[in-house]
C-alpha cells in the first residue's frame, strides 16, 4: 500500500512517516512530485478509486476538487496531526543591520 | 510582546500596531512594522476586507478619507522611519506628534522624503514556498514591501522549511509569511520557543489555521461488503458536470433498487455539498428532487454507474423493508 506525498522535503518533513510507523500498517510513502501528486488525487477522485495521499489545508483546488471534499483518512486523533497556527517568522536580527 | 497587537481581529490592530511600533526606540523595528501591516493586510484578504486594508493604509498613504485605523498603519511605517531619521531618542515623540493629527496626509508625505534623505532600505530576503497559498500570500507582501515601503525585496526558493529556521536565526533569510509550527516542532522549539529570543520574531495570524494529513481519495462506505470489495463514498458539487460521474456513484443504488421494483430514489443536497441518497419503496419522499435527477439524464448516470462501479447496495437495518443508501463526508 502506497501513500502518495509530494516530496521528501518541503512539506512536513518526516511527519508523515512517523505517522505511518506509528499506526503501524503495511504502507510505504511515495514522493511522486506536485504534478503526478494532482493528477493521482484526480484520478481517484473521478474513477472512485480508492487511495491514501498526503495533503493539507489551506490549499488550492486540485484540479478543481476541493481539499475540503477529500475525506480526511480516519486515525486515531492520539497520534493523527493536529491543527495549527499558521505563523508568519521574522529575523530578528534583521534590526541591527538597518 | 509584539505579536499582541497583530493578534487583534480586522483592521483595527493596524493602529495598534501603528502605535507600537511608533513607540519602540530600536531602528529595526521599521522593518517589523512593515512586515506586520503587510501581514495583517494579507490577513485582511482572507476576510475580504483588503480593500478596505490597503486603500486606508498602503495606497492612499494614509488619507482622511479612508479608514482611520488602517491609516494609522501607514503613519506607523512613516513615523518609523521618520524617527530613524532623527534618532531612537526622538521615536516617542514622533509618535506622540502623530497621534495628535491622526492621518495628516502631507505629514506622511514629508516623512517619506525624511526617509529617502535618511539611508537606503536593505534588502530583504523572504521565503518563497512551493505550495500556491503561500505563493500567493508572498507575492502580495514582496509587491507592497517592494513597491509601497521601498525594500529591494529578494525571493528566496532554495529553502525548505525545516532549513528556513536556522537561516531566519542567522540572518540569511529575513522573512517567511507561511510557517507551519507543527510541521516542523523541533526546529520551531530550538529556534522560536525556547530558543534564543532574539533569533526570530513569531507572528501567528489571527485566524488561520492549517491541517496537513494523509486523506483518502474516496472515502470507504462500511457495509455487507465482500471481503477486499471497496467502493467509495462521494462528496462534491453534483451540478458540477466534471463531478458527474461521483453523483452516478452515489446514486448508483438507488437506481438499481428504484430500476428493479419501482422504488424511488430520493437525493439530496446537504448544505455543505454532500450527496445523500435514499430508496424508499412506496414513499413519498422528495419527488422533486429526483424527478429532477432524472431529468437530469438518468439513463446516462446509469449506464456510467454500471461502467464504473461494483458493488452492493448499503442495506440500512434501521429501515424495515427498504433499501438505503447514503454517500458523504464522514462514511
Amino acid at each position: 500500500m502506497k501513500v502518495l506525498h509530494i516530496a521528501a522535503k518541503g512539506y512536513d518533513e518526516g511527519v508523515i512517516e512517523a505517522l505511518v510507523e506509528n499506526l503501524r500498517i503495511p504502507a510505504h510513502i511515495a514522493y511522486i512530485g506536485q504534478e503526478n501528486h494532482t493528477q493521482a488525487i484526480w484520478n481517484g477522485y473521478t474513477e472512485g478509486a480508492p487511495g491514501l495521499f498526503y495533503t493539507y489545508w489551506p490549499n488550492s483546488n486540485q484540479h478543481g476538487i476541493p481539499i475540503p471534499d477529500l475525506g480526511r483518512a480516519k486515525i486515531p486523533p492520539g497520534i493523527d496531526i493536529k491543527s495549527q497556527r499558521i505563523a508568519v517568522l521574522c529575523c530578528a536580527t534583521f534590526e541591527t543591520k538597518i | 510582546m509584539r505579536g499582541t497587537s497583530v493578534r487583534q481581529e480586522g483592521t483595527a490592530s493596524l493602529t495598534r500596531i501603528a502605535v507600537s511600533a511608533r513607540h519602540r526606540p530600536a531602528r529595526g523595528h521599521v522593518a517589523l512594522a512593515a512586515a506586520l501591516v503587510v501581514t495583517v493586510c494579507i490577513q485582511a484578504t482572507r476576510a475580504e476586507t483588503l480593500r478596505t486594508c490597503l486603500a486606508g493604509s498602503m495606497l492612499k498613504g494614509g488619507s482622511a478619507s479612508s479608514s482611520e485605523a488602517a491609516g494609522g498603519a501607514a503613519d506607523a511605517v512613516g513615523a518609523g522611519m521618520a524617527a530613524v531619521d532623527m534618532g531612537t531618542d526622538s521615536a516617542g515623540d514622533a509618535g506622540a506628534e502623530t497621534e495628535s493629527r491622526r492621518g495628516g496626509a502631507d505629514m506622511g508625505q514629508r516623512r517619506a522624503k525624511k526617509i529617502a534623505q535618511a539611508f537606503k532600505l536593505p534588502e530583504l530576503i523572504i521565503k518563497w514556498d512551493s505550495w500556491s497559498t503561500s505563493q500567493m500570500t508572498t507575492a502580495i507582501a514582496a509587491i507592497l514591501l517592494s513597491e509601497r515601503l521601498g525594500f529591494t525585496v529578494k525571493l528566496d526558493s532554495g529553502t525548505t522549511s525545516k532549513e528556513m529556521y536556522s537561516k531566519l536565526a542567522d540572518g540569511t533569510l529575513h522573512l517567511a509569511f507561511e510557517a507551519w509550527p507543527m510541521s516542523n516542532a523541533q526546529e520551531f522549539r530550538e529556534y522560536v520557543t525556547t530558543g534564543d529570543a532574539s533569533s526570530i520574531e513569531h507572528f501567528p495570524y489571527t485566524t488561520l489555521f492549517g491541517r496537513s494529513g494523509i486523506h483518502e481519495v474516496c472515502s470507504r462506505v462500511p457495509g455487507n461488503m465482500e471481503p477486499g470489495e471497496s467502493r467509495c463514498a462521494c462528496a462534491g458539487n453534483p451540478t458540477e458536470p466534471m463531478l458527474r460521474s461521483l453523483l452516478a456513484a452515489c446514486v448508483l443504488p438507488c437506481f438499481q433498487l428504484w430500476q428493479a421494483g419501482g422504488m424511488q430514489a430520493r437525493v439530496a443536497w446537504g448544505a455543505d455539498m454532500d450527496v445523500s441518497c435514499f430508496c424508499a419503496q412506496g414513499s413519498a419522499g422528495d419527488s422533486r428532487r429526483s424527478g429532477r435527477l432524472r431529468e437530469r439524464g438518468a439513463k446516462e448516470l446509469a449506464n456510467e454507474t454500471r461502467r464504473r462501479i461494483h458493488s452492493k447496495t448499503v442495506q440500512n437495518p434501521k429501515l424495515h423493508g427498504e433499501g438505503s443508501a447514503h454517500c458523504g463526508k464522514g462514511l
